[in-house]
């Protein structure tokens, strides 16, 4: 089986890297073909590398800072207004119903369209006219609107505890 | 070069407990950018693109950096960041033309570093990146697998034939230098 690794490589680029060499590994380097290649490939690469590095800095890290909290709070608001959406769309769905149920209702006397079992609860307000089918419905719209809301709000509050401003002092 | 000093464990130790604020920010900045600048401009060639993407991989380790990473974890993450998009960069072909990293020095030397870097031109993108990890960043096996996406055992043996194809286009220039 071909061997493409010799156990000393690693070894081979770490004393080129420093400039330290252990007189068995010097030795070593110059009889191990893969480990004269490494030395030959290492010290290509690490001229290449330092004269990369003299003559180019990396951008300031205030500048890299600020857009990545840009980016932060444009990612916060998109999710804050995928919870205010999915709340219109609600709305699209509920103020139909409600106006339907709303008007079905007004035509005929309540006592008349309901069954003969809710009548004990009737009361003569609106929200007490929300039994039997209606109320499941009613009350599954608002949870879903509160959950909306409540993760639309936290989404929201945690993009304006994310500052743009370059604070490097905090 | 060689790894980054303990200050990066402590501010990472620090940021382990919450979010990451500026000053911590800007000292693990300060300890990690330039090696992946220079990763990053050897295997893409433009200063411009270079810095491009490092700001992109320092936004997208913030918005996506997971507390638990110790230094070791947090190097081969921005690696990885960064490989994954230098490869993103090459399949949407942005760069239609290689420009040449441009040589300022008055190192005498010049002329031989052009060599080399036209030499390590004639290298894939793939075979750059993994030769620079393991000999310029010193990364084991399982680092470079970790950089890269690819098998620690993959990593051997395309190791191995990067070094082995470097080493005869470099081998020429060694011997008339």
């Amino acid at each position: 089986m071909k061997s493409f690794h010799c156990e000393h490589e690693f070894g081979v680029a770490r004393a080129a890297r420093t400039g330290f060499w252990p007189d068995a590994l010097q030795q070593h380097a110059e009889t191990c073909s893969s480990c004269a290649q490494t030395r030959i490939v290492t010290t290509a690469l690490l001229e290449e590398s330092a004269s990369i590095r003299a003559i180019n800095r990396p951008p300031d890290a205030a500048h890299t800072w600020i857009e990545a909290r840009r980016r932060m709070r444009l990612h916060l608001r998109q999710r804050a207004l995928f919870w205010f959406r999915a709340l219109r769309a609600l709305t699209v769905i509920y103020v139909p119903a409600l106006l339907i149920w709303s008007f079905a209702h007004r035509s005929t006397p309540i006592h008349e369209a309901l069954p003969e079992t809710w009548k004990p609860s009737l009361h003569a307000d609106f929200a007490s006219l929300l039994t039997g089918p209606a109320e499941m419905f009613a009350v599954t719209g608002a949870l879903l609107a509160a959950l909306c809301i409540t993760m639309g709000s936290w989404y929201l509050l945690r993009e304006a505890r994310t500052p743009l401003q370059h604070n490097p002092s905090r | 070069m060689e790894r980054t000093p303990g200050i990066v464990s402590l501010v990472l130790g620090d940021a382990q407990t919450g979010a990451l604020d500026e000053v911590s920010f800007r000292v693990l900045y300060d300890a990690t950018s330039q090696p992946i600048r220079a990763y990053l401009l050897h295997v893409c060639r433009r200063p411009d693109v270079a810095d491009d993407l490092l700001q992109e991989t320092w936004c997208r380790y913030l918005m996506h950096r997971r507390t638990d990473m110790d230094e070791s974890q947090t190097r081969s993450y921005l690696f990885r960041i960064a490989t994954n998009l230098i490869h993103d960069r090459g399949r949407s072909r942005i760069d239609s033309t290689v420009s040449e990293i441009p040589e300022q020095g008055r190192a005498p030397n010049i002329e031989t570093r052009l060599d080399i870097r036209s030499t390590l031109r004639q290298l894939k993108p793939r075979e750059r990146e993994l030769l620079w990890l393991a000999y310029v960043e010193g990364m084991n096996h399982e680092e470079i697998a970790a950089a890269t996406g690819l098998r620690a055992l993959s990593i051997k043996i395309l190791l191995f034939r990067a070094r082995r194809k470097a080493a005869h286009l470099l081998e020429p220039q060694k011997r008339f230098a």
